[in-house]
């Protein structure tokens, strides 16, 4: 998204003729390939004019020749993107989308249970902000699930339940509050395959594994869902910014 | 990748991930392997964050099998990479030298390996960077052969 406005803000000073502005409209290798057929076609127009008999019968026939070629390409690619757009339409669709947002927030990768119970404590004040800020009645949070004694669940239960709910939710949010090598990561990676929209609240977003800052970027490309990082010093800045913000966050 | 530990560098990871790579092509005639930092000597020539999630996302939808190699229990990519291979239906093997340096999540899905919309999905464990070519040999090249489309 940057890079792609950053370049059109740079064109814009170019003239359409001249020739930086040309080489600005190369984008694309499609583009390149038609000004080389364009250049081979006009010098061999150039040959074919200054040639006489046999040899400007065979120029032209290349120049046919050659046109043919590119559009028969062109109309083979255009076939195959018709055939994969029709593929893609009939693949069965995905879960329906029954709950507003999937919570994650590392629980396994804290070491002490009277950890485990404050951090948890906090991302219920969080699922309570998105329920009465951002509308979100119907949030998901596998810590929930964990039994008064801090006991998580079986672990084949858990993961079918909760693989089964991220597809369901509309939204993927993370809490990271320290590097943790968590099943949130992994999580996040789901979510963003599944295009699911993602906000990460972060304590920095260095600690961040670097494809994930890398996401806001990228976000909305080559069908990436959106994603938002913020920072946050203390969990009540998260339910701070969603009485401020409620939804907008997520936009 | 970059999450890489003090005790484990980057160069130190990297030139391990090489001979894997070496491996499943001379040996074993896996010859498209992708690993992002097979031109990235050090971390200073690391690329644009975007650019390197678009470009990773790209090789992973056109992989047949994911392999994640985990050699110490580190905040990395590699687990945002091996979320998204799951969630697109790739066959993972991972290779990791302590199975209790996993996000508690991998132990799930192996249990769940191939049923409930789990992909394949294996934990095997190495003993350290001269232990790895019998990884490749006995766990990952088995699981590559079983679960990879025929091309």
């Amino acid at each position: 998204m940057g890079k792609a406005s950053a370049g059109e803000g740079g064109a814009s000073y170019r003239r359409e003729g001249d020739v930086p502005g040309i080489l600005d409209k190369l984008d694309r290798p499609i583009r390149v390939l038609g000004l080389i057929v364009l250049v081979v076609e006009a010098i061999i127009g150039i040959l074919a004019f200054q040639a006489d008999g046999t040899e400007r019968l065979v120029l032209i026939v290349l120049m046919v020749a050659i046109l043919a070629l590119v559009i028969g390409a062109i109309v083979y690619l255009e076939a195959r993107k018709t055939q994969e757009a029709e593929a893609s339409a009939a693949a069965p669709a995905g879960p329906a989308i029954v709950r507003d947002i999937f919570i994650s927030a590392p629980m396994a990768a804290y070491g002490d249970d009277g950890e485990v119970k404050r951090h948890r404590e906090a991302i219920l004040k969080i699922k309570d902000a998105l329920r009465q800020c951002c509308a979100m009645d119907d949030a998901f949070y596998a810590g929930l699930d964990i039994s008064a004694s801090g006991q998580f669940e079986s672990e084949d239960i858990a993961f079918r339940k909760n693989w089964k709910v991220l597809r369901e939710s509309a939204r993927f949010v993370m809490i990271w509050p320290e590097r943790l090598p968590s099943s949130s990561l992994v999580e996040a990676g789901m979510a963003i395959a599944l295009g699911k929209d993602c906000v990460f609240f972060v304590r920095d977003r260095k600690h961040l594994p670097f494809l994930l800052r890398g996401a806001p970027g990228a976000s909305r490309q080559d069908g990436l869902p959106s994603v938002k990082i913020y920072e946050y010093d203390d969990l009540d800045d998260i339910v701070t910014r969603m009485k401020n913000d409620g939804q907008a966050i997520f936009s | 990748m970059s999450g890489r530990s003090e005790s484990f560098s980057y160069e130190e990871s990297r030139r391990e991930i090489l001979e894997v790579m070496r491996r499943l092509r001379e040996t074993h005639g896996i010859a498209r392997a992708y690993y992002a930092g097979e031109a990235i000597e050090t971390t200073d020539a690391f690329s644009d964050q975007s650019l390197a999630l678009e470009r990773d996302i790209a090789a992973i939808r056109s992989c047949s099998v994911f392999l994640m190699l985990y050699p110490e229990r580190i905040v990395s990519s590699a687990l945002v990479e091996i979320g998204y291979a799951m969630a697109v239906g790739k066959p993972c093997i991972v290779l990791a030298r302590d199975r209790t340096d996993l996000p508690f999540l991998f132990g799930e899905a192996e249990m769940l390996s191939g049923r409930a919309g789990v992909p394949p999905f294996a934990v095997r464990l190495y003993a350290s960077g001269d232990d790895l070519p019998r990884a490749i040999d006995e766990d990952v090249v088995p699981f590559y052969r079983k679960h990879a489309p025929a091309s």
